[in-house]
């Protein structure tokens, strides 16, 4: 229940808060960030429980009527508890590979289902930038993670 | 009984020289000359103490008065960054009753920006305001004079919009100079577009794209600035983008035109 209720601590904070930490606009997606680290300490099956509960808040607030996030969300739940099996996921390069591959999941697949339903394709810099906020955020989270 | 005498005698003497020495200034004086130093050092003993009791006493006080000025000067600040809020927001909404009153035909609500897109990909806000202040699904929001997006969810208190630099905003428009009707979607933060302008429709560089006036929505807000234009050969529709320039996360308060009166 608590981490259900942090969880939604995290979304009230990514949907108010997170714009104090915006670069150019860009805010780092720290719900991506929270589902990565509770997947890297949890098993799949809590992991996948508290990143569909999130998702679908995430996008019954949100205007496309596509269960977007519910996907990428639940695919980055998989794809990390594959991976965490693998490697020692406390090596910062790990860490850089592991959200690069998961940011870069995460924009292709809603780039896609944005394409699909309104016929726009549009990569900006928004995108690399987005990667490197979203590591950077990473990497602070899990130091501090680790030290405590 | 010699001895006695004696005594007496010397008692006497005893006391006549008590009461000569009493009642003799010079040894008085001479008395007083021998306590002055004993005197002197007490005085100054106690001045010295009683200036170091003084010395911690006002140190004390000052200290203490120091603090109280110290609380009453970051009270002052608070309320000088009070006052500086209170005259950003009072200028704002002065330019959003000037904003209102080009309106009058039009039924206009102001709300405040109390949520924003948890993404980088959806661009939407959430405003403080619902189907109790009589918004509905559609509304135009306006923010510093330029359409920022549409009513697209209704709550009892709340509202999300969808803003012209999400992908799926829509919305039939029009040339400000040419007098064209166009349609524009969002694109990203940066610029939006025009979809189905055929060849032969007029749309200039530099030209501003406004809402059309049709049905509820009220005519001449301004959406951007046409970017650029281009067209090749055989295509059905020419590429037109639009010029936004819209951070989300500046925007405080919006107007909602919520139909006509």
């Amino acid at each position: 229940m608590k981490t259900y209720l942090f969880a939604f601590f995290i979304l009230v904070f990514q949907m108010y808060v997170a714009k104090f930490f915006s670069i150019w606009g860009i805010v780092p997606d720290f719900l991506t960030i929270f589902i990565v680290i509770l997947t890297l300490k949890n098993t799949v099956l809590n992991s996948l429980k508290i990143a569909v509960f999130i998702s679908v808040l995430q996008d019954l607030i949100s205007p496309i009527s596509f269960p977007i996030n519910t996907i990428t969300k639940g695919f980055i739940v998989l794809f990390v508890s594959s991976v965490k099996q693998r490697f020692y996921y406390s090596s910062g390069t790990v860490k850089f590979f592991l959200i690069l591959i998961v940011t870069t999941v995460d924009v292709c697949f809603k780039g896609f289902i944005t394409y699909v339903s309104t016929g726009v394709m549009d990569f900006m810099y928004i995108y690399p930038v987005s990667i490197l906020i979203n590591f950077l955020t990473f990497y602070v989270v899990s130091i501090f993670y680790e030290i405590r | 009984m010699k001895k006695k005498h004696l005594l007496i005698l010397l008692f006497l003497v005893l006391v006549g020289g008590i009461v000569f020495f009493f009642r003799n200034g010079q040894f008085k004086e001479v008395t007083l000359d021998a306590f002055y130093p004993i005197l002197k050092t007490a005085n100054v003993v106690e001045e010295f103490f009683e200036t170091a009791l003084l010395y911690f006493k006002s140190q004390n006080s000052l200290i203490e008065e120091n603090q109280q000025l110290h609380r009453k000067m970051e009270l002052l600040k608070a309320h000088i960054i009070q006052l500086k809020k209170l005259e950003i927001e009072n200028k704002e909404l002065k330019r959003i009753l000037n904003f209102i009153d080009k309106y009058p035909e039009f039924d206009l609500k102001i709300a405040r920006v109390i949520g924003y897109s948890p993404d980088n990909w959806s661009n939407f806000i959430i405003i403080d305001a619902g189907s109790f202040d009589g918004i509905k699904k559609g509304d135009i929001v306006v923010s510093d004079g330029f359409l920022l997006g549409q009513i697209y969810q209704v709550g009892a208190f709340s509202s999300s919009v969808v803003l012209v630099s999400d992908k799926n905003f829509k919305i039939s428009a029009r040339c400000r100079k040419t007098r064209e009707f166009v349609f524009f979607q969002g694109k990203n933060r940066e610029e939006g577009r025009l979809i189905f302008v055929r060849p032969e429709q007029d749309i200039r560089i530099g030209d501003v794209i406004e809402t059309d006036g049709l049905g509820k929505v009220p005519s001449g807000i301004p959406i951007g600035v046409v970017n650029s234009v281009s067209y090749v050969e055989g295509n059905f529709y020419k590429d037109v983008t639009v010029s936004l320039n819209l951070n989300p996360y500046n925007i405080e308060y919006v107007v909602i035109f919520s139909g006509r009166k």
